[in-house]
């Protein structure tokens, strides 16, 4: 179980993948966080929430009123260019985290 | 699923009412709706479902931080770090390691409780009122209508089923509510909503508490009249006997009230950690004080029995107790300021 501050600085990015296909709502989103980590991140509903209101303010994502079949009014949101062009950057900015830290984790085999 | 909205409303009431914050507590409901409806779709049973949905809900501040309504002012209203994270709605547990108690086990505790009252004090009235048979019996036996054997006989034969039931209430009760024992011992951790929620609980139940003691208290008044009245209008053993019957009966069920009522409400009492459950005495009570007091009071008998029997000196030894009171007294604080 990874805990929200270890991944903090990613929720962004996770949240920005799951909209490049297609857009979601907030249920939703969740949902396949859980699935996609295979249960070992469960993100809180307020952290959810939080992101994707900081994603909307910075324009990185449109929100719009939706219907699901149920009749339920939902929150949907879709993502934008400045969204894609910003998940581009924190895709190269992760792979550049993961080269340097990658340095400094010791290898449990060369004990 | 009350509950959390409930809970919601009641967090939300602490920041102004703007549509930001209106849009953020209907895009949180709404997220939390559909995934109760999830777990009860894969199979979990409603408290389950509840619980689960409290422990993803995460902490109302950050939203609110986003939206420039940062930091709660209040703090100093609360007594304790439980109540100001509960109140912040920090309902996702990431701190000391303590037991937590989850919305489903609060509520099947109270549960059980309720049946608990209910079985314990028809118990203890079973126990009162155990001799009543026996007595009716021997009373009826003075006025002839059964001899005296006969009436010895069945006496003692219901007053034995009547306590064989009772103990058998008293074991079921017991290994019932066995497993709730943890929560009077152990310093646990209960998210707001359950908090919340237990405290409205507690708070509908006492106006039942208060009926249930004035119920008691007047039945066990009554109870002296059949005495009463027996004494003044014969006093011979045919009369005396059933009326002393009728008032255990009735000083039996004033008690069943007496007990059902302080069940009942022991449960709140256990659950809010409050009083003699509270984290202070079971902190006290971790870090060996507790032990020490059991100890020191039998070690303080022993002494008073062997001094007392070897000097002879009754009428003096009962000084050792005030001694010894004073002492732990003088321990006590010494304890205390060493923390």
């Amino acid at each position: 179980m990874i805990s929200s501050d270890v991944i903090r600085g990613y929720n962004d990015t996770i949240i920005l993948f799951l909209l490049l296909k297609s857009p979601s709502y907030g249920y939703e989103i969740s949902k396949r966080i859980r699935e996609m980590s295979g249960g070992k991140y469960i993100i809180k509903e307020t952290t959810l929430y939080s992101a994707v209101t900081r994603l909307e303010k910075n324009g990185c994502v449109t929100s719009f009123a939706g219907n699901e079949n149920s009749g339920k009014r939902r929150t949907y949101y879709r993502i934008t260019e400045k969204g894609r062009q910003y998940y581009r950057e924190k895709c190269q900015e992760w792979s550049l985290v993961k080269e340097v830290v990658s340095h400094f984790i010791a290898d449990p085999t060369e004990e | 699923m009350e509950v959390i909205k409930n809970y919601l409303e009641s967090i939300f009431l602490a920041y102004p009412n703007t549509p930001e914050t209106q849009r953020a507590k209907e895009e949180l409901w709404a997220m939390m709706e559909d995934r109760f409806g999830e777990l009860i779709r894969e199979g979990h049973n409603e408290n389950e479902a509840v619980g689960i949905v409290l422990g993803e809900f995460g902490n109302v501040e950050e939203i609110m931080r986003d939206l420039g309504y940062g930091g709660r002012e209040e703090t100093a209203n609360f007594h304790s770090a439980e109540e100001f994270s509960s109140a912040a709605g920090d309902t996702g547990k990431e701190n000391s390691g303590e037991k937590t108690v989850t919305y489903q086990e609060a509520v099947e505790y109270v549960q059980e409780m309720e049946k608990a009252g209910i079985k314990i004090g028809l118990g203890v009235w079973m126990c009162v009122a155990s001799p009543s048979v026996l007595l009716l019996m021997l009373g009826l036996s003075f006025s002839r209508v059964i001899s005296q054997q006969a009436a010895v006989a069945l006496g003692i034969t219901a007053a034995a089923v009547l306590v064989a039931a009772a103990v058998g209430l008293f074991l079921y009760s017991g290994i019932r509510v066995q497993k709730y024992g943890v929560l009077k011992e152990e310093m646990f951790w209960m998210d707001g909503a359950t908090r919340q929620y237990m405290e409205e609980l507690r708070d509908a139940f006492r106006p039942v508490f208060t009926a249930h003691v004035i119920v008691g208290t007047v039945i066990c008044i009554i109870s002296v009249i059949p005495i009463l009245a027996g004494a003044v209008l014969s006093g011979a053993e045919e009369v005396m006997l059933p009326s002393i019957s009728l008032s255990l009966i009735l000083a039996g069920l004033g008690v069943f009230f007496f007990i059902n009522a302080g069940c009942r409400h022991s449960c709140y009492t256990v659950l809010l950690q409050e009083k003699e459950y509270s984290r202070e005495k079971k902190e006290k009570k971790r870090n060996g004080w507790k032990s020490f007091e059991d100890t020191y009071w039998i070690l303080v008998t022993a002494l008073y029995f062997l001094i007392s029997f070897g000097t002879r000196r009754w009428g003096s030894t009962w000084i050792l107790w005030i001694v010894a009171a004073a002492f732990n007294e003088f321990m006590g604080k010494r304890m205390r300021r060493r923390r």
